[in-house]
Formats: C-alpha cells, structure tokens, sequence
C-alpha cells in the first residue's frame, strides 16, 4: 500500500521579473524561473508544499489607525473597515493587517486584502495538481522583513509587467505601489507621484536605505534623485524569506485541503482494496487450476491403470465365482459344522436346512425357549467362519409347548 | 464533461450495483466449479484407491488364476460327464453307509461365463455323522463339486435319521 506522502517539502513562489520563481535558496536548490503559474505548478516535485507569495498588483493594502490594541479586536475591525471601502462581502474577501505602531489605546495597521476569486484564478493550476499553498503571503512585506533595523527604507524591484515602490518602518511594509511598467523612464517620471500618494497616507519618505534589485542597478542614479541621497543597497531576489505576519489562504482552503486529503486516503484504501481484490480472484483462480490439474493427474493414472485393473478385476472375479468349489468355508459340509458348532444349548433342535444356490442358506428348528432361539441367532452371527454371509431372523415364534419355532437366513 | 454531485451519485450506485452483481456471478461460478471438480478429485482417488489396492494384488490373482486354469477340470464328454460323477458320489455313499433312494442324471449342462456346470439330482437317508462324513469326502479343493442346491431335514419316522436333497454339480471350465 502507498500510504499518502506528507508534504513537508515547502517550495515558494515568487513574483518574479518575466512571471514567476519557483524554489531557490531556500529550499536549496536553484530557483527555477517559469512564465505561467501553470509552468510553475507543473515543476513542483509531487511532495512539495507551497507557500506562494503574492504580488502587491493582486492585492490591497490599506494602512489604518484604529482604536484598538487588542490582536483580535483589531482584525474584526479591520474586516468592518474593508467592507466598508471593498466591493466584496466578508465571504469573497480574505483579510489580515500586520500592526505597524501601537499606542496605547489605538494602533496603527496596514490592512492586506486579497479577493478569493482572484486568488482562485492564480492558483486554479495548482489547484489543478492538489498543491494548494499552505501558505498565502506578500512577497513586498517578506522582502521588507529582511531589513529589521532600518527606520525608514525605500524597496524597488520588479513584479512581473510591474515596478514595485515598497516602503517599511522597521522591517514591516507600511505602503506598496505598483506601477505597470518596467521601463527605468517611465517608472522615475511616476515616482514623484507615487512619493506624494504616500506622503498623503501619512507614509514617511525620507528613506535611510534604498534597496534596489540588482538587475535594475542602472536605474540608482534616477532613483537617488527622486528617493533622496539615502544609502543604496543591490538586493539579489534569490534570498531566503520569512513568511511574514499575515497568510492570506481562504478558509475556504483549509476545507477543500481537508476533503482533498481525505479523498487521498479514500483513493489509497480503495487501491488497497483493489489490489487484495486483485490478489483474491488470482488466488482463487490459481486452486482451481490447481485443482484441474489434480483432477487430471489422476484422472491420467486411472486412465493409464485401467487395463491392467480390468485384467485383475477379471482374474478376481473368476476366482469369487469359482469359490463355491475351491474355498472350503462355502462347502456344504463347513456351513453344516458352523452351523452344529453354534448350537448353544443341547436342547436346541435344527430341524430343516435350505440352501437354495452356493449363496444363501435357510436354518429352520426349535428351541427351548425365546432366548435360546435369539442366542443361537447371535451365535451365527458372530461366528468367524460365517462373517462372508449376511444372516438376519425373524422374531421366533412360541409354540404350545412354550418352545420357539425360529427360522435363520443368510445370504452373501 | 463534469459531473454533478447527484450524477456522481448515481454513477457510483450503479457501478457499485454492476461490482456487486459481477462479484456475486464469480463467486457463484467459483463455488459451482469448485464443487464440480473437488466431487471430480474425490471421485477419481477413490477409484484410484481401489485400483492401487487392486494392483498391490496383482501377482495373487495371477497366481490364483493360472491356479484355476491348471486345476479346473475340462469336460471332454458332456453325455459321460454326469455318469463319471454319479458313480463317485454313490461310491462314497456306499463308503459312508449313506443311502440313495432316487437319482436324476439328466439336468445337463449348465453354461455360466466362468464354468460348464454338470449337475446330478439325489435323495438320501441317512444319520448327521453319516451325512457330515459324506459331504465332506464329496468336496475336495482340487475336485470343482459343488452343492448347488441342499435340504436336509429331520425324518419324521426316524429323528436319528436325516432325509437329504442336492444338487451336486461339478464345475468345468468353460
């Protein structure tokens, strides 16, 4: 039986410049660049587990200050406050916030939404190959995770058709704009208004650090202009990330993983089923052709045997029926003797003898009493030298003279 | 083609249905055959059994039979056949003070798949160890007499004395 293999494989994917990145460092191989997401799915080895991380373009990220520090609390206010501004219903949606700052009675958040139709579309491939991710982050805030000390840091890079502006306080993300371009020009002609709608989130802009994805170093001089003369940093996208604070896979999921599993183990114990099934029928058909070949094993040994046994069979059956002349025991006068000998009491009286042909006799006589006529019975029928005859009696019957008349048959 | 929970339903009913009535058709046929042929083998090693036993024997049923086939008589002269034996059986009759009231000579030949049966009718009178005596210096191994048929019955003037019928044959080949 091949019991389900858990899946403690992880395999992230990634945004990536031309679609997506599979694998990488992380999981210590190679990354693996694929166009689609069903390239990507179809390279996942058959164990893996995956944890996908989105692209700030399939997402919604909303920084908001409320009252409240309670985890909790502010992720029931933070769904309160998506319904209010998304066109979605609670259901469609599925939502989580990491906590920036907090006060001490109102925090402030970046809400991350993401719509469950959309993610069902990213992820129908894997779907497709029950590879469901186990884990669902963003990949601008794991990125944003790997920098912890700096205040304020500016992260540019690409997501597929898009250059990502990315700002973070302290290794957390707190803003995010996608622009769809990956052209250096267009990009730096944006960025100022991508600059100004952050500033007018409240989003600090005066960076400590500028990280910029290697392949876009030529673009450092631009971004230095615009961004301020903030250290510059070439990441390498290839890097192990943290999953962050927020996993956005739909409850929806958790049910479909759970029946997928299940069915798994359906499908396992049915094949188990079927190959003992299997074993069954080939064993019973294995004993009857064994049973067959027995049939014909010794049918052939009769089959080969049976002249001679008939030859045999034939001598034997000359000799039974030449018996009456050859075997003393079946001469008349034996039978006489037997039938003297086995009188057991002097006053019994044997008064007719029949014997009709070599192989039946008649004893016809007297007897003293009942149980004298029963004992000569049981006599004869005890006897050795008779044990070739069948010899049965009638019950005696009593005469006047309180004697019993009896009359014995034999018979071979 | 999808198919809908309710003609997933449906379809797994009837394969379940076809799976069970498959597997009731080969189980039946199964035991029907396994029936046949264990009814088939115990029937075949009993007969082999038989045969075995038979085989085992071979050399004493062909010593008996060149046995018999050495020592049954053959009958040359079917019309001095029943007088040969008449002669003998009133010869010891004679010897063992038996008497012989009536005799009948011509019962023939009597042809049976293994002997020629020459057949002799008589009557006598005698007591028990008369006729005991008889008898047994009439039936010898080597000698194919045979009483085919016999009554013997108490005289009703005499109780001493016994009143004997038979038919004593001797056996040839055939």
């Amino acid at each position: 039986m091949t019991r389900p293999r858990p899946r403690t494989r992880m395999i992230r994917i990634t945004p990536a410049a031309e679609g997506w990145s599979v694998g990488g460092s992380a999981d210590g191989e190679p990354a693996r660049l694929a166009r689609t997401m069903e390239e990507a799915a179809a390279s996942l080895p058959a164990d893996a587990s995956v944890s996908l991380s989105l692209p700030v373009s399939a997402v919604l990220l909303e920084r908001m200050k409320l009252p409240a520090t309670d985890r909790e609390e502010l992720g029931g206010m933070v769904v309160l406050q998506l319904e209010k501004t998304l066109p979605y219903s609670g259901e469609e949606l599925t939502s989580g916030h990491d906590i920036i700052r907090q006060g001490e009675t109102e925090s402030d958040v970046l809400a991350i939404a993401v719509s469950n139709e959309q993610l069902d579309a990213i992820c129908e491939p894997l779907r497709g190959r029950r590879m469901l991710p186990a884990q669902v982050g963003i990949y601008a805030s794991q990125l944003a995770a790997r920098y912890p000390e700096e205040e304020v840091l500016a992260l540019v890079y690409r997501e597929g058709d898009s250059t990502v502006l990315g700002i973070a306080q302290s290794g957390k993300l707190v803003a995010a704009h996608a622009y769809p371009t990956t052209n250096r020009t267009e990009f730096l002609t944006e960025l100022p208004r991508l600059m100004l709608a952050a500033e007018l989130e409240g989003t600090p802009i005066n960076f400590t650090k500028i990280v910029v994805e290697r392949e876009l170093a030529g673009w450092i001089d631009g971004l230095k202009s615009q961004l301020g003369d903030a250290r510059i940093d070439l990441m390498t996208m290839d890097l192990p990330l943290e999953q962050g604070a927020v996993n956005l896979v739909p409850a929806g999921w958790t049910q479909e993983k759970r029946k997928l599993e299940q069915s798994a183990k359906v499908r396992d114990w049915l094949a188990l089923a079927g190959v003992i099934y299997l074993c069954l029928l080939l064993a019973a058909a294995a004993y009857i052709i064994w049973l067959q070949r027995q049939v014909g094993q010794v049918n052939a040994l009769v089959v080969q045997a049976s002249p001679t046994v008939n030859d045999i069979g034939s001598r034997k059956a000359r000799w039974t029926a030449l018996a009456p002349a050859t075997d003393p025991n079946r001469y008349a006068v034996e039978l006489l003797q037997q039938i003297n000998q086995s009188i057991p009491n002097e006053d019994l009286h044997v008064t007719d003898f029949e014997q009709q042909s070599p192989s039946e006799f008649e004893i016809t006589g007297e007897a003293p009493s009942l149980d004298v006529a029963n004992q000569y019975l049981n006599g004869l029928q005890d006897n050795a030298a008779l044990k070739a005859f069948h010899i049965t009696g009638s019950p005696p019957t009593v005469l006047s003279n309180d004697h019993a008349a009896f009359v014995i048959d034999a018979a071979l | 083609m999808k198919l809908s929970d309710r003609e997933k339903m449906l379809a797994m009913a009837v394969g379940v249905t076809v799976f069970v009535l498959l597997n009731l058709f080969l189980m039946s046929a199964f035991a029907k055959r396994n029936a046949n042929l264990r009814a088939a083998l115990s029937q075949q090693r009993l007969a082999w059994s038989g045969m075995k036993e038979l085989l085992g024997e071979k050399d004493l049923w062909a010593a008996r039979d060149d046995a018999l086939s050495a020592k049954q008589p053959k009958l040359n002269n079917e019309n001095a056949a029943g007088v040969q034996l008449y002669d003998m059986i009133k010869e010891l009759a004679a010897r063992e003070k038996v008497t012989i009231h009536d005799t009948d000579l011509n019962g023939g030949v009597e042809k049976t798949q293994w002997y020629r049966s020459v057949p002799v009718l008589v009557q006598t009178s005698s007591s028990w160890p008369q006729l005991i005596s008889f008898l047994y210096a009439l039936q010898q191994p080597d000698k194919f007499i045979v009483c085919e048929t016999v009554s013997i019955k108490v005289d009703d003037a005499d109780p001493t004395k016994m009143d004997g019928s038979f038919k004593i044959a001797r056996w040839y080949q055939p």
